[in-house]
């Protein structure tokens, strides 16, 4: 424990004057600041609607609905200047009767097929409710409690949480022990009896403290108390933990940071990959499910917003736990048997 | 103490040993000092026993127990002093000392007294990366002894020194060998292995050519003779006079009994000279 706790203090102190720890309370500034700042609802409309009946019913119904005025229009000339001023929003005008209405849709870029049935189908609705004949169309039951519109500065913690976590993890460490190789230090740290293990804990004992130290405060700036705690801090640990054994796995095979440099950005860019399927649910192809970000980061969400519990996210944890574990070998593999040996300093 | 026996290294595997056939054995509380130029083997033989290097062929025994028997533990009795220095820069001179303090699992020697040993107390709280080579040196010299080995190995702990702490490191190194320590001294400065060490071993080309007390050697390979330089009319002239010549021992004695003698010098050979005698190279 001693021998641990000198390793520990020294990784804090070296962490600290060589800025890692100010770039992790800039990060967590930057991130505090967008949670704190970024709007809580960010809804864009993309329709311009002309309404060119006598009786306006559409133009009144998109008003009753709470669509800024600015997007509707009863006066072709205003409604034409409005499409010039913006081209990249679509025209929807709006003719006939409400027993025959007639829709003619305006684009100055290609639509696809998607967001015209889309289109379409909420213009049918819209009729439909304005005549009175609409019903529900389709019974939807839930597998959990629904939750409220999630706030769009919300939205993002899980997503600044994972990726910086992993970020973190694997590029500092990487930056510190490549300070090591180049001060050869490790020389003499193997003249002792700390070996392998010691040096691999400190330094993954100085990441989770650090990716707390950086996710926690996001987390009660974000959520106050109402989130699991234990669950989300969970997830970080075990983010941390796997990045940075792994980093420390990969990275003693390289002499320098600017020989590590393309290797680790290539890795960190596959496990930012995720970041996609998280802005676009419906892209998960099934290598990328695979990627140790994936499921970290959709466990996050749940936790966060769909007070997920064991039983939702424990498929995440054991997947996480086992690469942990992967990477725990690995790394005590390149630790003892490269890095603390002669030849590669 | 240390047991070397039949000692190789390949570092390629292809056959072509960096040190082969190495035989020595170190005394409790010796100073052996290993001497050779750059690439003979020295820092090879050293990294062996310190446990740098794997043990491929041969032995190497502490106190009768094998090196490949040794557990993590074994190093709580041994300080390396390395030749270029290996510190933390962005640590201080006392930090680097404590954290080493830390990994050891027997009482340390308090950094401020090892800083004061050597000099560099105003420099305690300095960052090493401020350090000028010398000092540095010497706190790669301080960090050797944190653990109050039984066994220290140097490397060049006095290179780049000036000779006022170059002193200071010796009187060091002799107060630790009167404390028991035994110490493994690889130099390429003859003088500093005439001063301090017990015995020497020659190694050129991974091979030892000669082992022995400095004295020893200097007597085996020097000349019994002395080099007499005297005033002769107002010039100053040599001759050289034999110890085993009855002729040379008269004539001496009547040199002397003029009263003209200025100097007298003996022949006996140094390190250096025995070196080049043995391998036909220069040590530096």
């Amino acid at each position: 424990m001693k021998r641990f706790l000198s390793t520990l203090t020294q990784d804090f102190v070296l962490a600290y004057r060589s800025g890692h720890i100010f770039i992790t309370a800039l990060l967590l500034v930057i991130m505090a600041a967008l949670i704190l700042f970024l709007p809580k609802d960010l809804k864009t409309h993309n329709e311009l609607t002309l309404d060119t009946t006598l009786g306006g019913e559409l133009a009144s119904y998109l008003r009753e609905r709470g669509i800024n005025e600015k997007y509707i229009f009863q006066d072709r000339d205003a409604f034409d200047e409005g499409l010039n001023k913006d081209p990249g929003k679509v025209g929807v005008v709006y003719s006939g009767s409400l027993q025959s209405p007639e829709f003619e849709i305006i684009t100055q870029n290609e639509i696809n097929d998607e967001n015209l049935n889309l289109l379409i189908a909420s213009l049918d609705r819209a009729i439909l409710e304005i005549r009175g004949d609409a019903r529900d169309l389709l019974e939807v039951s839930y597998l959990r409690p629904l939750v409220g519109q999630i706030p769009f500065n919300l939205q993002i913690i899980p997503v600044v949480i994972v990726f910086e976590v992993v970020l973190l993890g694997f590029l500092i460490v990487a930056v510190m022990l490549f300070q090591e190789k180049q001060e050869a230090t490790m020389r003499a740290y193997r003249i002792t009896p700390a070996g392998a293990i010691n040096y691999i804990l400190s330094k993954t004992a100085l990441f989770i403290f650090l990716s707390i130290a950086y996710g926690l405060p996001l987390l009660i700036i974000g959520f106050g108390l109402s989130i699991n705690y234990g669950l989300a801090l969970l997830m970080i640990v075990l983010s941390s933990c796997m990045m940075t054994l792994f980093s420390l796995a990969i990275a003693v095979y390289f002499r320098s940071l600017s020989e590590w440099f393309f290797v680790g950005v290539i890795i960190l860019i596959i496990n930012f990959l995720p970041m996609i399927s998280y802005s676009l649910p419906s892209f998960a192809p099934g290598w990328l499910t695979w990627i140790p970000s994936y499921p970290l980061v959709f466990s996050v969400r749940d936790i966060l917003f769909y007070n997920a519990g064991w039983v939702q996210i424990q498929n995440t944890v054991i997947y996480m736990s086992i690469l942990t574990v992967i990477a725990f070998s690995a790394a005590f593999y390149s630790v003892n048997y490269i890095l603390l040996k002669e030849g590669r300093q | 103490m240390l047991k070397v026996e039949n000692l190789y290294h390949d570092y390629e595997g292809h056959g072509r040993f960096a040190v082969q056939n190495i035989h020595f054995e170190i005394r409790p509380g010796e100073i052996f000092g290993f001497l050779g130029p750059s690439g003979a083997g020295k820092s090879t033989v050293q990294n062996i026993l310190t446990g740098l290097l794997p043990l491929q062929k041969g032995e190497v025994s502490y106190a009768g127990i094998s090196l490949r028997n040794l557990d993590a533990k074994f190093f709580n009795q041994l300080g390396v002093s390395f030749e270029h220095p290996n510190l933390y820069g962005r640590l201080t001179g006392f930090e680097n000392l404590k954290f080493f303090a830390g990994l050891f699992d027997v009482p340390t020697l308090e950094p401020m007294q090892l800083l004061e040993a050597v000099k560099l107390t105003e420099a305690a709280h300095r960052k090493a990366n401020a350090y000028s080579k010398g000092m540095r040196q010497r706190l790669v010299f301080a960090r050797a002894l944190i653990n109050n080995p039984k066994m220290l190995f140097l490397d060049e702990p006095t290179s780049g020194l000036d000779p006022n702490t170059a002193n200071v490191i010796k009187d060091i190194i002799l107060q630790k060998k009167r404390e028991g320590c035994t110490i493994f001294l690889t130099t390429h400065t003859m003088t500093i292995a005439d001063e301090l060490c017990d015995r020497v071993a020659f190694i050129n080309d991974g091979k030892i050519v000669a082992l022995d007390a400095p004295r020893n050697l200097k007597l085996h390979h020097g000349q019994r003779s002395v080099i007499v330089e005297f005033s002769n009319n107002g010039s100053v002239e040599s001759r050289q006079y034999s110890l085993d010549n009855q002729q040379d021992h008269f004539a001496f004695m009547k040199l002397l009994e003029t009263g003209s003698v200025q100097t007298v010098h003996s022949q006996e050979a140094t390190l250096e000279q025995i070196f080049i005698k043995l391998t036909g190279r220069g040590l530096s």
